[in-house]
This record gives structure tokens, C-alpha cells and sequence, in this order.
């Protein structure tokens, strides 16, 4: 750089106390920051992923480091602000030296010209070894850190030092950047310290980017009014800087009074909890930020972003509500009563972005409302209140408190957070009855109670029905109590046989679901004839399960084979894709190709199978056909012969796989044999160790196919998969007295002591819990960089690609997305012609729900005419949500494991980013649906079928996570990565699914071909 | 005229037209070994600046001059395969191509039913015999003499896969393994066609079984560390690679700690090489050679395969071993026999090799499970 750019640097030390040059004609309250070295250097000094991100929201991709845990902390906390200054200090010295730097002539120097090149010589860590030469300091970690921090602009030490001892002249200089800085005047007046650079004491501490974050998330006219309170913006940085930017967004002035949420109804109540006057803002914005250590702000900030009805239904003033007056100013009171005393450990003020899960807000956020500010019939607070006793979620209702149970905002918290520890287990209770039971009459209140345990009880049971849109409460309770028996039926070992082939057996239904759709009523009749066939004494020796999904399940199904060696093959492919009705056919580059999903899918389950030793599906068949015959007497002696030689063929395959620690399938086996040899007489004998020997070979061969139909389709070769079902951990080995619940709780996969990995918990839901081996990195992609994504973010984006979206239309939905971002991407195309007035882009963004920090962002790209920056800013979300108001459909969706207790896609609420987050992990992907509307832009764009989009994801979600580069869990912008995946990518995504079977030749074709 | 529409891509942007034509494999071929791919590109105009081949989405050769032809191995099966020509012009416009071989539903080979064995003969200085001849071997299973087949001596093994462990535990030991594997690539045979890949919980391929030697050195550099060692799933995606190649393959395995990241069992990792017919050298260094349990674990996979285990103290003796397998891959009989009894019951077969000299020492696989397998397909 030229001293001349140098100089520009200086001049740009101006603009720090003058309003910026461009925005300063619309936005008058912002002013810019000089940062020197420019914003990319100071990104790679702070460790701060994200390259691509828009120079403005460095400040705030900063403060995502003290919002949440970090992936990459800096060494010190004030590296940053000691990069600023040891660059304003190496400016400063040589600055001293007009001539540039050498060692040329070094004898005809001036004293002061001496000791201002030796002041600069021991900045930048050099020191002379004899009078004409100079060499690098002793290294150390100082040495080293200025080597990067002069590496960051260009400088490199080991150059520097040659070209000096060359003799040459060299000109050290850099470019300095700048960053908008919202009532700079008032920084200056009241922050900063004249002596530092204000870049380094923007960074220097944790509450000053709290603070610089809760400016940005106010409103143009509140930032205005605050511009006439500096007291009180000294004290917002001194003293409330977190609650500030936690729970500030809400704080909206207007003509010298605080617009209250609420309005005008709701003021009486908002002045009676903050103690201050609605007209005396920076009195009343102070109490609210500092009460009852930050959770009125917490509450205020709930309420502020609340949809009306809701928020109606917070403040009492819905049309059920509790009147005017004093009255609803008492009912507010007591809502606010049930905010303050949730989770009392939790210290808002100074926790402000880690919060409770679940917490007041994420509940109001999910339950749905009616209109007469229910959360549905009169009887429900009734039915919700009796279930916390029938069921033991709590021990019993706290029998001091008023048994208020009008459904209404008081009695719903109350409910909710009535005990730590409790909150989720009742949220995920409230929100399955809001899902399948809403429509249910009253007469059903007793099964719903019922069924609502199976919710606490069995979690993994009642989260796999909703999945399969089972929504009979009578069904639940079926299921639920049959369950129980089993589990409940013996000591750990006999119950853990039992386990095995009886979830193995719901989740044989589920995986059919989850792959090729079953409807309601299939489902219901196939647990319904389950449970019929449960066993009195499931512990016992007793087949059931095998003889039922032999004789209902697989008929049902359409999947009957014989019992020879294709069985189970032939079987999973029936269950997995039957034959379809009408093949989806698309054309591409010149040739046809048929989408074969099931297809490729059933070939997959087969091949994990036939990677794993051990007995399969004919095996259990020709055991049960072995029952049947010793049961049909008499037998004769040739017939007895072939039962005993089948029963030898099938011996070996189990007696491999046996395990010792259950009971064991080979000794019956032998036991029969020799049962069998006493003649007719050994029937009744030869039966019972036949159903013993059938109980053990249902509990390998079942699970061993539910896994497979789980990881159908997983990334890697089937071996990966074929024998994790004999790892899966119920519990009962460790844990004596919790295995019954263990037993059904979600599964996870957890990492096992002696190396890799188990599924622990129950069968159901396996797809969800080994969701990440469906990321599929392309085989020609070569080594990638450490991810910088948090696992739980990548689990959540991993369990969307186990979830299949099958009431999505895609056909229809697609074209219309796609027409959405167009439509987006349009109108912020259009600002480059014509820039909307600040207030009309203000109203616009907020209503496509960006956060507040990012509506004023937006707002200083657009009027300084940063286009580059436009083009980083903006997620695919944005485009959609300012293409249309509709949201959107289920196939765009995320897992809703996290947020809504249910295995399903829920979409991104229309809510702005962080207020999803600092709760439970795994949000910060959910919050945006960038990958599939990327997805879907580039199929629109090719023309391609948009059905392709669940297929082509597992590829995608890959990329993602090898690509974004998340600063903390709270970074969701991370996830805005999609923008930079490239048409050609696509490409490589298809052509993986042709190398899968996933796109296969037309069926015409193949026929012609004598291909099967 | 259908065939003419199969035949020709066309340019995805705007003029001048360019026309991507490919000439091999031509219209519904079957696909088997090694095959040659080549296109023509009819332009107005400057030529492409890059033409790339890809089979089945992954990229087999990029040319920058015509003629615009390479090799390529389609491995043991014909398989069904969308061969895709990409070129790329300098005003970025590109235009593709796309063709589909054919797939055939009996598609067994002699080597699909057939089981390998790699046998390894010295006398009692240690040395190789060379000189041996079909009949003087036998191969028992489970005890049963089988017909048998000599295909090779001496240089037998064909396709290799170095997969080199990157976990965080060798970030201080990076550089050292870069030397040694540049020197064991250098001793391989010019016809030796090598894969460099590196793992942790994945297995990245850095320099596919097509690369030049030049881009197989270069794939070294770009080894870091990072993220936690998976031997087992390692074992597996590397028998599925080389699964799809049709000479003798090996997996030159290198790791330094023991096994925290894998799904799979090493009974899982056991039949992956078995039944892919793989031939397993394992290099354990630190922590990976002083667990006693892991280092029996780790010989008894590359003994049954007929391959071998070292182990270093330290990771600097590894080099001596990546000697030691490049001599010992370049001094082998590769014997073959079709089961007298039919694949297909999953279960473990033990196989004995013999020589006719009782002064000789004998390595070879000693089992495979008799797994059917499948045309076509991912397993």
C-alpha cells in the first residue's frame, strides 16, 4: 500500500465522530468506526469463520462468541482490541519516520530518526544483529502473535527482514475498513476513551458488543429518542448492556411515551410491573431492564413478540379475558407472577441468551390458541391437571394452589412450570394433545388421559404413533398398556427377549410407514391386531410376535414370500417399495431416468442384511411352520424326519449368533430335535422349546430388519450398518432398576465404552437417532477442513433427511416456492434502481421476521448502496418470506425433535432467528430453511422434478456442514450457506443418485434390456 | 434419431453453440475393466479449456487438449453407468453429455464365484520362492482339497489403497508419515494403480486409483489433522472401494490409536475384506501398537487375508515397514478356486495352503465367509 492509501486511513479517523458519508442522508443517527487493518484482517485475527459474511455484522458474528460457547475462542479476550492498537501504534511510529524503512544509511540517520526506526523495528520483532543488518527476535508467544497479526495485512516478517537487509526501502502500510456505528456522537461523548482507538474498545469487552448489539436491534425512533437520553446511554452500557441486548428488542419509543406490547390496554399493566410512567421512557426502560433480576425484561421482551393472539391471550385483553380495570392489571400480574418464579436458578439479567428449556416464551411460541384464549375445550386444564396425578409426572398437584383451571395464560404456566424438570415432559404432553387428539369428544377424556401418559411413560412409543398419524386415542392407550405389560412382564433378561421382537415389531411398522406411507387406518389395525395377540405372560416362552407378524403383519402388507433364501429379501422390498403405481420420469442431459427412491432403498436394506451373519426372516418362518406341524397330529415318521432335518438346516445360522447373556435359540432347537425323536410322543415337548427357540430368533431377526429398514440408504457401505441392531443397549444391562424406562425413551446414539458407537433407548424412531449417517459426502470431494458445526446442529440437519415429508406435494408446492425466493430476490434486486425510504424497508423487513440487528443492518447496505454486501446478507428464508406471506409447507420443514417434541418437519415459524435460540442445542439449523429452498431454486432452474429434493439433500446437508462455519451455537447465520451452492453441484448430486439406483432407466426400458 | 438424441449434449448457455459428442462407450455397451472413454467437441471457436469425464458422478480424467480420450478401469462387473462428459469453455460457458451403459441381470464372472488367495512362500532365510508352479500348491476348505488355479507370481498385486490415518492424535507426526508413504509410493511398481486416502471418522480418497504418480505425491500435502480414528468403518469404506477394481487388491492401512469413532464391529470390518476379496497390511504406530488387545485384533484381520501386520513404537520405524509391505506385495502367488460347495450360508470357511516343500513357510488368507453376492448394487 502507498503512503497515499496510508493517509486515506488517517482522513478515515474522522469519520468516527462524523456520520457516515452515505447513510448520512437517510439514516442520520449512524456514524462509522474506522477498524484498522479492515474488517477481513480483523475477521482472521478473531478466529471468525465466515468470510463470506457481509463486513457489517462483524461486530455482531463478534458478540456470537459471549452469546453462546464458542467452537473457536480466542487465546485472550482482548486479542482483538490488542491487534487494533498494536496497528494504531505501528502507524503511529512510522509515521515518525517520513523516509520509509530501511537500513540504508543508517550512520547519517538523526538520533530521533534512529530511535523511531528501532521503535518500529520492535513492533514488528526485529532487532539489528550488528549495525547494518537485523534479524527476528527470540520467538515466543508475543513474537508469534504479531507475526499473525502482520500477516493478517499483508506483512510478513521473513520478507520484511530480507528486504531490509537488502538495503531496500520498504513502505509498511494497510487499508483500514470501517464499520457503521448507530449514535456515534454519543459513543464518543459517552464511551469511548479519547486515548484508544474505538475499533479496539468497540472489542475490548463483552458488554460493549452487547451493547452495540441491543442499538442495533432498536427501531430507527427509538434509536432517535435515545439520542436525547445519554445518561442513559452511559447507563445501558455500564450497567444493563446484557438485558439490554437479551430483552431489548421490544423496546419500541414513539412522541416521548413507550409503546407498551399490548397497546394502549395493556399500558396500566406494563407501568404497575415496571413501577415507572409509559411518558418517562428512559425511568420506565430502566426498571424494566433491571427488575427482579432481568425476567420482567425477559417477560416484556415474550410479550413484544408475540403474534396479537397470543399476545391478547398473555395480557388478558382477548374477548374472554378477565374484563378492564384493575382486574386484568391483576391477572397480568399473575401471569408475570409464573414468569418470575420458573426455573429460579436462572438469572435473566446476567444469562440473557442462555435460557431454560423449556422456557415461558418457547411455550407460548408452540401452543396454539383458541379464540377465546384457550389452549382448546373447557375440559382439557381439567384433563391436563388429573394426568400430572394419574399418570406420575409430578407426585400430585400442589395442594395450596388455586385449582384455576380456565385454561388461560396464569393456569398454563402455572401448569407447565408447576415443578423444575417437569416443563418438557408436560410441553410435550400439551402440544401431542394439540396435534392428534384436538377434534377428540369429551367421552374420549378418559383414553386421552391415558394416552397422554404413554407421553411420559413410554416417550419413544407415542412420539413413533404420531409419527405414523396413528390419532385414535383408544389406540394409544392399546399399544400403551400392552407395552407396559411386556416391559413390566420379568426380570431384566427375559424382559429384554420379550423387548426385542415387540418394539422390533412396531417399528417394523413405523419403518413401513416412514418409507413407503401407510394410512391411518392401516396403522391403527395393524397395532390394534398387536396388541390382540400379546401374550398373557410375555415373558414366557410363547412366539407371539413372530407368529403375528407372520400370519397379520406381512399378509397385510402385501408381503408374502415363501421360506426359502430370497424370503427376507423379497419381504423388505415389499415392505420398503411395493410396486408402484406410477413411476415418476423426467428427462436430463439427453436421457431419460426414472426416480427409484424405494427402490434403491429396499437394495440398500437387503445389503446391510446380507453383511450380517445370523439367522433371517426364513429362518423364523420355518421354525413357526415347525410349531404348526408338531401341532397338527399326529405327525408321521417321514414328515417328523423333515421337520428334524429343516430344524438342523436352520440350527447352525442361530447357534452362530446366539447370545448367552439372553436365552439362548440353539439348545431348544437341539431340544426338539430330540423331542422329536421320541416320536409323536415329544410333540407337545418339541413345541414348547420350538416357541422358546422362536422367541430368541424373533428377537435377532426383527430388530436385525428394523434396523436395516432404518438405514436404508445410509451413506456408507452396508457393513457400517449390519450388525449395529446386536449392539442396541435397552438398558438393561447397567441399569437394573431404570431399564423399564429406559427401555422407551428416544433412541440415541451414544459411544460405547469399549470404542464406536450404540443405539441405547428404544427401537422406535432408529432412523432419527443414526440420522447422521445419512450425510453423504461425494466420493471425489477429497479431504475437507474440520467442520465448524456444532454436533447438535448437525443432528438436527441430519434428522430432517431421516424424515420423509410425505404429505408434501411437491409438484404443486415446488414451482410455487421456487416463484417465492424469484419474486425475493426481485425486490431486493429492484433497490439498486430504486432504494425503498428507510420506514418502507424497515416495515418490510421486519414483516419477512428478520431480527431487529438485521433490519437496521439491512438498512445501511441498502442506503450506502453496498451491493456486494446485499448479496451476503440475505438468506434464502429472507428471499421466500419477502417473495410471500404464506408459510411454508411441511416438505421445507426441519426435525422437530428439538422445538416441538415430535418427530415431525415443522417449518421456521415466521419468528425472527434469535428469538429461537440460547435454549436447547440443535436450534440454530432449524431456524432457517436455506438447504431445501437452495434445493429447490436450482430444480426449478433446471427444470427437474422437485420430488428429487429428499433425495438430493443427504448430499446437500454434507456440503453444508463441511461448509458452514458456525462462531458459537447461537450462529445460525452459519446455515445461510446455501446461497453459495453452485449449479454444478446439483449436478454432481444427480449423478450420485444415478450411480445409487435412485434415478433408474424407465421401466420400458429396463424390461426391453431383461433387466429386473 | 433417438439414438442421435442420446448421442448429443448441448450447450447449457447461449452461443456459440458447442456440441459435446461421446464417441466410447458407445450407445447401450457393456462397461467391463479396463474401458476407454472418449468425446469430440464440435465448437465454433477456441476449444474447451477443461473436457471432463465422469462415471457415475465421480470424476475419472480432465483433459485440457483433444483428442479428448482416457482410460479407464470398470472393474470386475458390468454394472449399469452414466458416463458424462463436461467441457468447459473460457467465457465459462459449458456443454455436456450423458450416456447410459448397460446392465445386464447375470453379470458373474469367474472371479465373482471365485476365491481368491494370496499366498506368500519363503524358505528358511526368510527369502521368497519364486519359482513355484500350480502343482505345487493345494488349498483346503474346511479340510475338503479344492481344484485350484495359479494366476500370477511375483507382482500380483495391482490395486492399492493407502489409507492413511489423520486423526488429531498426528498432527505432531504428520510430516514423518508424509516422508515414509512418499517412499513406500516410490518402491511400488509402475503398473501399480494406487489410491492415496486419508481418514478419522470418514475416509477422504485424496488421489483416486486413476491419478498420475505426480498428483499421488501431491495428495500428500494436503494431509491435516484432525477429528477421531474409526478403524473398523475405515476398513470397510476401503474394501468398498476397491471392490469395484479388477486386479488383485490391498489396503495399506496406517493408524496410531485405537478405535473410538467406528459404527461397525471388527467383525464387520473381518467380512468387508473377506468378502471383497482384500488383501489387508496394517501399520500400527503409538497407541494404536502398545494396545495389546488392538494389536491382536489388527494381525488377525491382515493374517486371514493373506497380508500382514507391523507395528512401530515409534512413528519414525514405520518407515522401515512401508518398506516391507512394498517388498512383500511384489512377492506373491495369487492362487484362485471356485468352492465346491455353493456361496451363499454367510458362514466362516477355513482354508489351509500348502506347498509341496515342508522346508517352506507358507502365509496365505486362511478363511472367507461364504457370502452370496450379489450383481450390481452397492454392497
Amino acid at each position: 500500500m502507498t503512503r497515499a492509501a496510508a493517509g486515506l486511513g488517517v482522513a478515515a479517523v474522522l469519520l468516527v465522530w462524523a456520520p457516515a458519508a452515505r447513510p448520512a442522508a437517510a439514516q442520520s443517527d449512524w456514524g462509522v468506526v474506522r477498524v484498522p487493518g479492515g474488517v477481513g484482517a480483523a475477521r482472521r485475527v478473531a478466529r471468525l469463520a465466515g468470510a463470506d459474511r457481509p463486513d457489517v455484522s462483524f461486530l455482531i458474528d463478534l458478540s456470537r462468541r459471549a452469546t453462546g460457547t464458542p467452537l473457536d475462542p480466542l487465546d485472550t479476550p482482548t486479542e482483538l482490541a490488542d491487534y487494533f492498537t498494536f496497528l494504531e501504534d505501528l502507524r503511529t511510529a512510522l509515521s515518525r519516520l517520513p523516509g520509509g524503512l530501511t537500513l540504508d544509511d543508517l550512520s547519517g540517520l538523526e538520533p530521533a530518526g534512529r530511535r523511531a526506526l528501532g521503535d518500529v523495528l520492535a513492533l514488528v520483532g526485529l532487532q539489528f544483529t550488528d549495525r547494518a543488518s537485523v534479524t527476528a527476535m527470540p520467538s515466543n508467544t508475543a513474537a508469534s502473535r504479531r507475526a499473525e497479526w502482520l500477516d493478517a495485512v499483508g506483512i510478513r516478517i521473513d520478507d520484511l527482514r530480507d528486504r531490509l537487509n537488502a538495503g531496500e526501502h520498504v513502505s509498511l502500510a494497510w487499508e483500514d475498513g470501517t464499520l457503521p456505528l448507530p449514535l456515534a456522537e454519543l459513543w464518543r461523548a459517552r464511551v469511548f476513551d479519547p486515548r484508544q482507538p474505538p475499533a479496539a474498545q468497540l472489542v475490548a469487552d463483552d458488554d460493549t458488543l452487547f451493547f452495540y448489539l441491543g442499538l442495533l436491534n432498536l427501531d430507527r425512533e427509538t434509536r432517535a429518542w435515545l439520542s436525547t437520553e445519554p445518561d442513559l446511554f452511559r447507563r445501558l452500557h455500564a450497567e444493563l448492556a446484557a438485558p439490554f441486548a437479551g430483552f431489548g428488542r421490544g423496546i419500541r419509543v414513539r412522541d416521548g411515551a413507550v409503546v407498551v406490547p399490548g397497546g394502549p390496554g395493556a399500558v396500566t399493566s406494563w407501568e404497575e410491573l415496571a413501577g415507572a410512567r409509559v411518558t418517562d421512557p428512559a425511568g420506565f426502560v430502566t426498571r424494566v431492564l433491571s427488575r427482579d433480576r432481568g425476567r420482567l425484561a425477559y417477560f416484556y421482551d415474550l410479550a413484544a413478540h408475540l403474534d396479537p393472539d397470543r399476545l391478547g391471550w398473555l395480557l388478558g385483553t382477548h374477548q374472554a379475558g378477565p374484563g378492564s380495570g384493575r382486574d386484568r392489571v391483576r391477572f397480568v400480574r399473575g401471569v408475570y407472577g409464573r414468569v418470575e418464579r420458573f426455573a429460579p436458578s436462572w438469572h435473566a439479567r446476567e444469562q440473557p441468551f442462555l435460557k431454560p428449556h423449556p422456557d415461558p416464551a418457547l411455550a407460548l411460541a408452540g401452543v396454539t390458541m383458541t379464540a377465546a384464549g384457550k389452549v382448546g375445550p373447557a375440559w382439557w386444564p381439567t384433563l391436563l391437571e388429573r394426568v400430572t396425578v394419574t399418570c406420575g409426572a409430578t407426585e400430585a398437584v400442589s395442594p395450596g394452589r388455586p385449582r384455576n383451571a380456565a385454561g388461560d395464560a396464569e393456569w398454563l404456566l402455572g401448569w407447565l412450570f408447576e415443578r423444575p424438570g417437569t416443563a418438557e415432559d408436560r410441553l410435550a404432553m400439551l402440544r401431542l394433545l394439540q396435534r392428534r387428539f384436538a377434534d377428540a369428544p369429551e367421552a374420549d377424556a378418559r383414553d386421552i388421559e391415558l394416552a397422554l401418559c404413554v407421553r411420559i411413560e413410554m416417550p419413544a412409543l407415542a412420539l413413533s404413533l404420531e409419527r405414523m398419524g396413528a390419532d385414535s386415542p383408544a389406540v394409544y392407550v392399546a399399544i400403551g398398556q400392552a407395552s407396559r405389560h411386556v416391559t413390566r412382564s420379568g426380570g431384566p433378561r427375559d424382559v429384554e427377549v420379550a423387548l426385542r421382537a415387540w418394539q422390533a415389531a412396531i417399528a417394523l411398522v413405523e419403518q413401513t410407514a416412514r418409507h413407503r406411507g401407510l394410512s391411518v387406518a392401516m396403522v391403527e389395525e395393524l397395532l390394534t391386531s398387536l396388541v390382540a395377540r400379546a401374550p398373557d405372560k410375555p415373558a414366557d416362552p410363547n412366539g407371539a410376535v413372530a407368529f403375528w407378524v407372520l400370519d397379520a403383519l406381512l399378509p397385510r402388507l402385501g408381503a408374502v414370500a415363501p421360506a426359502d433364501e430370497e424370503m427376507e429379501t423379497v419381504v423388505l422390498r415389499a415392505l420398503i417399495a411395493p410396486e408402484p403405481g406410477t413411476d415418476l420420469e423426467f428427462d436430463w442431459e439427453g436421457l431419460r431416468y426414472r426416480v427409484d427412491r424405494e427402490g434403491a432403498a429396499a437394495r440398500s436394506a437387503a445389503a446391510i442384511r446380507d453383511a450380517a451373519v445370523g439367522p433371517r426372516l426364513q429362518h423364523l418362518a420355518l421354525l413357526v411352520s415347525a410349531v404348526r406341524r408338531v401341532e397338527s397330529a399326529p405327525v408321521a415318521p417321514s414328515a417328523l424326519e423333515a421337520l428334524v432335518g429343516t430344524l438342523e438346516t436352520v440350527r447352525p445360522v442361530v447357534a452362530d449368533v446366539d447370545d448367552p447373556r439372553l436365552r439362548p435359540a440353539a439348545p431348544h432347537i437341539d431340544a426338539a430335535i430330540q423331542a422329536l425323536g421320541s416320536g409323536d410322543a415329544g410333540r407337545v415337548q418339541a413345541r414348547q422349546a420350538l416357541v422358546a427357540a422362536i422367541d430368541a430368533v424373533a428377537g435377532d431377526v426383527l430388530p436385525g430388519m428394523a434396523y436395516a429398514m432404518a438405514m436404508a440408504s445410509a451413506a456408507g457401505p452396508p457393513q457400517i450398518y449390519a450388525e449395529a441392531f446386536r449392539f442396541h443397549d435397552f438398558g438393561t444391562a447397567l441399569f437394573a432398576n431404570e431399564f423399564r424406562q429406559r427401555a422407551w425413551t428416544a433412541p440415541r446414539d451414544e459411544v460405547r465404552l469399549e470404542g464406536g458407537s450404540r443405539v441405547t433407548g428404544a427401537l422406535l424412531g432408529l432412523d432419527l437417532a443414526r440420522a447422521v449417517d445419512r450425510l453423504r459426502r461425494l466420493i471425489g470431494d477429497g479431504l475437507v477442513d474440520r467442520p465448524l458445526v456444532f454436533e447438535t446442529d448437525r443432528q438436527t440437519l441430519a434428522e430432517r433427511l431421516a424424515m420423509r415429508a410425505r404429505g408434501t406435494d411437491w409438484a404443486a408446492d415446488g414451482p410455487r416456492v421456487a416463484a417465492a425466493i424469484r419474486r425475493g430476490r426481485e425486490i431486493v434486486a429492484a433497490w439498486r434502481t430504486a432504494a425503498p425510504a428507510p420506514d418502507a424497508l424497515e416495515r418490510l423487513l421486519a414483516a419477512a421476521a428478520l431480527d431487529d440487528w438485521r433490519v437496521s443492518l439491512a438498512g445501511v447496505l441498502v442506503t450506502g448502496g453496498d451491493w456486494a454486501g446485499v448479496d451476503r446478507f440475505f438468506t434464502l428464508t429472507d428471499f421466500y418470506r419477502l417473495g410471500t406471506s404464506d408459510d411454508l409447507p411441511d416438505g421445507w420443514g426441519q426435525s422437530g425433535s428439538g422445538v416441538g417434541a415430535c418427530w415431525c418437519l415443522l417449518p421456521p415459524a415466521r419468528v425472527a432467528p434469535d428469538g429461537w435460540l440460547g435454549r436447547n442445542a440443535g436450534r440454530a439449523a432449524a431456524v432457517t430453511s436455506d438447504l431445501t429452498l437452495r434445493v429447490t431454486e436450482l430444480l426449478d432452474e433446471f427444470g427437474l422434478p422437485h420430488a428429487l429434493t429428499e433425495a438430493l439433500l443427504p448430499m446437500a446437508a454434507q456440503d453444508l456442514v463441511d461448509g458452514a462455519q458456525q462462531i458459537s451455537n447461537t450462529d445460525w447465520q452459519a446455515f445461510g450457506w446455501p446461497r453459495r451452492l453452485e449449479a454444478s453441484r446439483l449436478e454432481d448430486y444427480l449423478l450420485a443418485l444415478v450411480a445409487d439406483g435412485v434415478l433408474a432407466p424407465p421401466r420400458d426400458r429396463e424390461r426391453r434390456l431383461g433387466i429386473r | 434419431m433417438l439414438a442421435l438424441l442420446l448421442l448429443v449434449g448441448t450447450a447449457l448457455v447461449q452461443a456459440p453453440a458447442a456440441v459435446v459428442t461421446i464417441d466410447e462407450p458407445t450407445v447401450e455397451a457393456f462397461l467391463l475393466g479396463p474401458s476407454r472413454l472418449r468425446a469430440t467437441v464440435a465448437v465454433a471457436g477456441p476449444q474447451p479449456e477443461s473436457v471432463v469425464f465422469q462415471v457415475d458422478g465421480v470424476e475419472v480424467c480432465r483433459l485440457t487438449v483433444p483428442p479428448y480420450e482416457c482410460a479407464w478401469d470398470a472393474g470386475p462387473r458390468v454394472a449399469r453407468r452414466v458416463v458424462r462428459v463436461v467441457a468447459t469453455f473460457g467465457d465459462g460457458r459449458r456443454a455436456t453429455a450423458a450416456r447410459r451403459t448397460r446392465d445386464v441381470d447375470v453379470n458373474e464372472t469367474t472371479h465373482v464365484d471365485s476365491v481368491l488367495v494370496s499366498t506368500h512362500v519363503t524358505d528358511r532365510a526368510g527369502r521368497f520362492v519364486p519359482d513355484l508352479a500350480l502343482a505345487d500348491f493345494s488349498i483346503l476348505e474346511d479340510g475338503v482339497a479344492q481344484p485350484i488355479e495359479l494366476l500370477g507370481a511375483g507382482e500380483v498385486v495391482s490395486d492399492v489403497l493407502v489409507a492413511l490415518d489423520i486423526s488429531r492424535s498426528m498432527a505432531p507426526a504428520i510430516e514423518d508419515l508424509k516422508i515414509a508413504v512418499r517412499e513406500f509410493l516410490g518402491a511400488l511398481p509402475d503398473s501399480a494403480r494406487v489410491a492415496i486416502g486419508a481418514f478419522n471418522s470418514n475416509l477422504f480418497v485424496l488421489a483416486p486409483f486413476e491419478a498420475e504418480a505426480a498428483a499421488r505425491f501431491a495428495a500428500l500435502d494436503r494431509l491435516r489433522a484432525w477429528g477421531l480414528t474409526a478403524i473398523n468403518d475405515t476398513m470397510i469404506r476401503g474394501a468398498d472401494l476397491l471392490k469395484s477394481r479388477s486386479g488383485r487388491r490391498a489396503l495399506v492401512f496406517f493408524t496410531d490409536g485405537e478405535d473410538v469413532a467406528s459404527r461397525a464391529s471388527i467383525e464387520s470390518a473381518r467380512m468387508a475384506l473377506q468378502t471383497n476379496d482384500v488383501l489387508l497390511y496394517v501399520i500400527a504406530a503409538g497407541r494404536a501398537a502398545e494396545n495389546r488387545a488392538l494389536r491382536d485384533r489388527l494381525s488377525g484381520l491382515a493374517l486371514e487375508t493373506g497380508g500382514a501386520a507391523y507395528f512401530a513404537g515409534r512413528l519414525q520405524d514405520s518407515a522401515g515397514h512401508f518398506r516391507d509391505i512394498a517388498t512383500d506385495m511384489a512377492n506373491q502367488y495369487l492362487l484362485a478356486f471356485a468352492p465346491t460347495r455353493p456361496l451363499g450360508d454367510g458362514r466362516w470357511r477355513r482354508l489351509s495352503v500348502r506347498v509341496g516343500n515342508a522346508r517352506y513357510t507358507v502365509r496365505a488368507r486362511s478363511g472367507y465367509f461364504a457370502v452370496r453376492r450379489r450383481p450390481g448394487g452397492r454392497p
